[in-house]
């Protein structure tokens, strides 16, 4: 398969052109995954619903039975379960990473290893989350492009 | 490879146990057996601990290691104490025995984390650069 990038300054929205012979699996993967890039969630925040792009979605959590969604600068609560969110978003780069955790793991950009067995993974807009050894091989899978463990 | 030990050991631990019990209802002789069955019941409820204690998140990570291995000090000394595994005598080396396992199974799992880090981080430097997973 050929990976053709064209920038094109004239262009207003960003258009994906997929040619194939034959509609196989790789095919129809492929425009799956382009389409949920466009894929939005809802969250609450100071009492107003907004519509969060998937993509700019850093993580999720589940504190006190309750959950958040963080993006690069805000926090909103959405009225899923986390695991109702891990069947939304573990086809697109969601991997659970602690118990209640679920993190994108293209904003990841490094892990460390903490002294007591656990892990320290800074997210691009310089944020720490802890990642449980635990759920290591489904990060793993998650970069193989096998996708994250449910909840 | 690690799962290849890890079916090897589950076997090998099946064919211990199984030929313990077959020899022991044969012979009619139990001691062996009921050490080993005394062993697995230990290592279960080690287990078990390990999940509770796993549980416990702390900023300070000397409070977890003190928490597992003072788990694993309490359930081996108290049911050792309790199946007549050691003399009272013998409690400092049994103690030290301990730690030593301990230790070492931790530093191997230290290195199983720290190669799977390296292995991560090296994926996201590949998915930065737009080169194709492993």
């Amino acid at each position: 398969m050929k990976l053709i990038l064209t920038q094109n300054h004239e262009v207003t929205e960003t258009e994906v052109e997929i040619r194939y012979a034959e509609m196989n699996a790789q095919v129809r993967r492929l425009a799956e995954r382009i389409g949920q890039s466009e894929n939005y969630l809802t969250g609450e925040e100071d009492g107003r619903q907004y519509r969060i792009l998937v993509d700019d979605i850093f993580y999720a959590e589940s504190v006190d039975r309750k959950t958040f969604i963080y993006t690069e600068s805000a926090v909103f609560r959405s009225e899923l379960k986390l695991y109702q969110l891990m069947d939304k978003l573990g086809h697109a780069d969601f991997v659970q990473v602690g118990k209640s955790c679920i993190l994108n793991i293209n904003v990841l950009d490094n892990i460390t290893t903490l002294l007591n067995s656990r892990m320290e993974g800074t997210l691009t807009n310089g944020e720490k989350i802890t990642i449980s050894r635990t759920y290591i091989p489904a990060i793993k899978a998650a970069f193989a492009g096998k996708g994250g463990r449910p909840v | 490879m690690r799962k290849f030990i890890q079916k090897l050991l589950v076997n090998f631990a099946l064919i211990v146990l199984c030929s313990h019990i077959a020899t022991s209802i044969y012979f009619n002789d139990w001691p062996h057996t009921l050490f080993i069955l005394e062993l697995l019941l230990v290592t279960v409820i080690i287990r078990l601990f390990l999940l509770l204690t796993n549980r416990f998140n702390s900023r300070y990570p000397a409070l977890e290691y003190l928490l597992e291995i003072g788990m694993v000090l309490s359930v081996v000394l108290g049911f050792g104490w309790l199946f007549e595994w050691y003399k009272p005598s013998y409690l400092l080396y049994v103690i030290i025995t301990i730690v030593t396992v301990y230790a070492a199974v931790y530093a191997v799992g230290m290195g199983k984390t720290r190669r799977d880090v390296t292995f991560i981080n090296e994926q996201i430097k590949k998915r930065k650069k737009g080169i194709p997973h492993d």
